[in-house]
């Protein structure tokens, strides 16, 4: 990796660009343009003309920074090896595509597979950098966290306290007692 | 417990609220301990410690944000204790003699929950402690879009913003249309469309337990209550097309395959109106570069708040919309016909939201009696 990292060319010659993002307590790091513009907040950051010297996130701590730009690494490598094996007329090539599409889903769910606190500071990072994928993946899981859960054992995961009164829990039981029946 | 409370004697004196038996040693125990504040606070910290099965971690934590929180625990926990005993909202029945400081402690209570209610009432359902505390309520779309029905059920009975979470619009609409297609005269329906669901499946349960024979009844029963607890794809969620009527559905794909695009969801595409252009029809949006497809109506949720105006923005369609509905806005008014009206009934303030107001709106927009009475079904 090329320590200037603004328009280098690289081993390939293909010109990568690579920008320069700082967490909120001062880390830096380089990543490939187009890994980075997986954040549509970057994006369009970048777009601006504002990237020079780095780009720096206020609300996103180093940690998390890292693992979302690995994520956004990790998916542009992925969607720069399938658009080659889709033009290549190699039959290896192509017939590797669902293999290495397994690959990432399996990425995806090491990635996302971690502590409660690290998957609420992903979820709201990616919210903030606007990067879908991860956003959804992060959706996805605490939704599986959610899934076939009674509202006790939510709130036991989540440790949410129950605001309603004893009434209107009654009343709501009552609403929706069909989806018990 | 009672053993533990003798062993830190002159400490926490205040009796555990949990204790059924009235317990006058206590009581002797209490005048002899403090009466100071931070006592009751040690008291009531160690006190939620014994009670609660979970980690130290917690408790350390609910602790720093202050006394209010356990104050609210243990008024959680005389809540609790109230349901269970069917008394009141008074908290004297509890304890049975109770010396001059069990009365103290349960003043304190009563006067923490009566606040807190009083709280609730005047302010926005604060989003709940833990995890949840800081997620906007956008974002809760996000996550329940994953849900079942079953689930975002259980979720509205969790606590009261999750309750107005999960009775959202489009995630109802978007669960309904998977099950059944869009109901023919959807636009004049007046209901929410959890209401929707929640009655089509239920005249379905009738209507199948009224028709099979005795022997395959429990078996479509199960099939049904399946039905209820299947998610949407990941393909529905992030694409409108499954709310879509008959005729632009079709008119969606013909156009799609004049370009090429198939109906299969493209992945990693982050369709905003900032980065795609589209094509319109109808209410729908077609992305020309993946053919994902949103409909824009006043369940429409792909808005951003525009600055200089102050109004929801779609930056697709570019319909612009009044503030959404909050759900602290909903629960304010908490009761059935408001409820029934969904977000979205204000089109006729003068009219209010009860029956005749549907009713009439509904006839309002039929053109001819068979309309009319199929519209009133759902009155």
């Amino acid at each position: 990796m090329a320590s200037a990292g603004e328009s280098g060319d690289g081993a390939d010659g293909k010109g990568v660009t690579t920008i320069t993002i700082i967490s909120s307590d001062n880390e830096a790091f380089e990543v490939l343009e187009a890994a980075a513009s997986m954040s549509l907040t970057i994006r369009h950051l970048i777009e601006d003309g504002c990237a020079d010297g780095g780009i720096p996130l206020p609300n996103v701590t180093a940690g998390i920074l890292a693992k979302v730009l690995e994520y956004c690494s990790k998916h542009v490598a992925a969607v720069a090896a399938s658009s080659e094996a889709g033009s290549s007329s190699n039959a290896a090539d192509a017939a590797a595509a669902p293999e290495k599409e397994e690959d990432l889903a399996s990425f995806d769910k090491a990635f996302i597979d971690v502590e409660q606190d690290t998957l609420y500071d992903l979820l709201m990072a990616a919210n903030y950098l606007e990067v879908k994928g991860l956003l959804d993946l992060a959706c996805q899981k605490v939704a599986d966290m959610i899934k076939g859960k009674t509202p006790d054992a939510i709130r036991q995961t989540f440790k949410i306290k129950n605001d309603f009164s004893p009434e209107q829990e009654e009343k709501i039981r009552e609403e929706n007692q069909w989806a018990f029946e | 417990m009672a053993d533990v409370q003798r062993e830190t004697e002159g400490k926490d004196a205040d009796p555990l609220p949990e204790e059924e038996e009235p317990d006058p040693e206590e009581g002797g125990e209490l005048e002899a301990g403090g009466e100071e504040d931070d006592v009751d606070g040690l008291a009531s910290f160690l006190e939620s410690e014994i009670l609660s099965g979970s980690g130290a971690g917690d408790h350390l934590e609910q602790r720093q944000e202050g006394e209010e929180k356990e104050d609210v625990r243990m008024e959680g926990d005389a809540a609790n204790n109230k349901r269970k005993q069917d008394s009141g909202s008074d908290g004297d029945g509890r304890d049975g003699g109770g010396s001059g400081n069990e009365g103290e402690q349960n003043k304190r209570v009563r006067r923490e929950e009566k606040r807190r209610q009083a709280k609730g009432k005047a302010v926005a359902p604060q989003i709940d402690e833990g995890m949840f505390s800081n997620i906007p309520p956008e974002l809760f779309l996000l996550i329940f879009k994953f849900l079942s029905s079953e689930d975002l059920i259980s979720c509205a009975l969790v606590c009261r913003f999750m309750n107005a979470a999960a009775s959202d619009e489009t995630l109802w609409r978007r669960l309904y249309c998977m099950r059944w297609g869009l109901a023919s005269n959807a636009k004049l329906r007046e209901r929410a469309w959890k209401n929707l669901y929640i009655q089509q499946d239920r005249e379905d349960m009738v209507e199948f337990v009224r028709n099979t024979p005795t022997e395959f009844k429990e078996y479509y029963i199960q099939m049904q209550a399946a039905k209820r607890s299947q998610a949407p794809l990941p393909s529905e969620v992030n694409d409108d097309k499954v709310i879509l009527d008959k005729t632009i559905a079709d008119q969606v794909s013909s156009w799609k395959n004049s370009r090429g695009l198939t109906d299969e969801a493209v992945k990693g595409h982050s369709c905003s109106g900032n980065t795609c252009s589209y094509t319109q029809i109808g209410d729908a949006y077609i992305c020309e570069k993946t053919g994902r497809v949103h409909v824009c109506d006043e369940a429409c949720r792909e808005f951003v708040l525009d600055q200089s105006s102050g109004l929801l923005l779609c930056t697709i369609s570019g319909h612009c919309f009044e503030r959404w509905l909050c759900p602290d806005d909903e629960w304010d008014t908490y009761d059935t016909d408001q409820q029934q009206g969904g977000v979205t009934d204000e089109a006729e303030p003068f009219m209010g939201s009860g029956r005749f107001a549907r009713a009439y709106m509904l006839g309002y927009n039929c053109t001819d009696e068979k309309e009319l009475e199929h519209a009133l079904r759902f009155c």
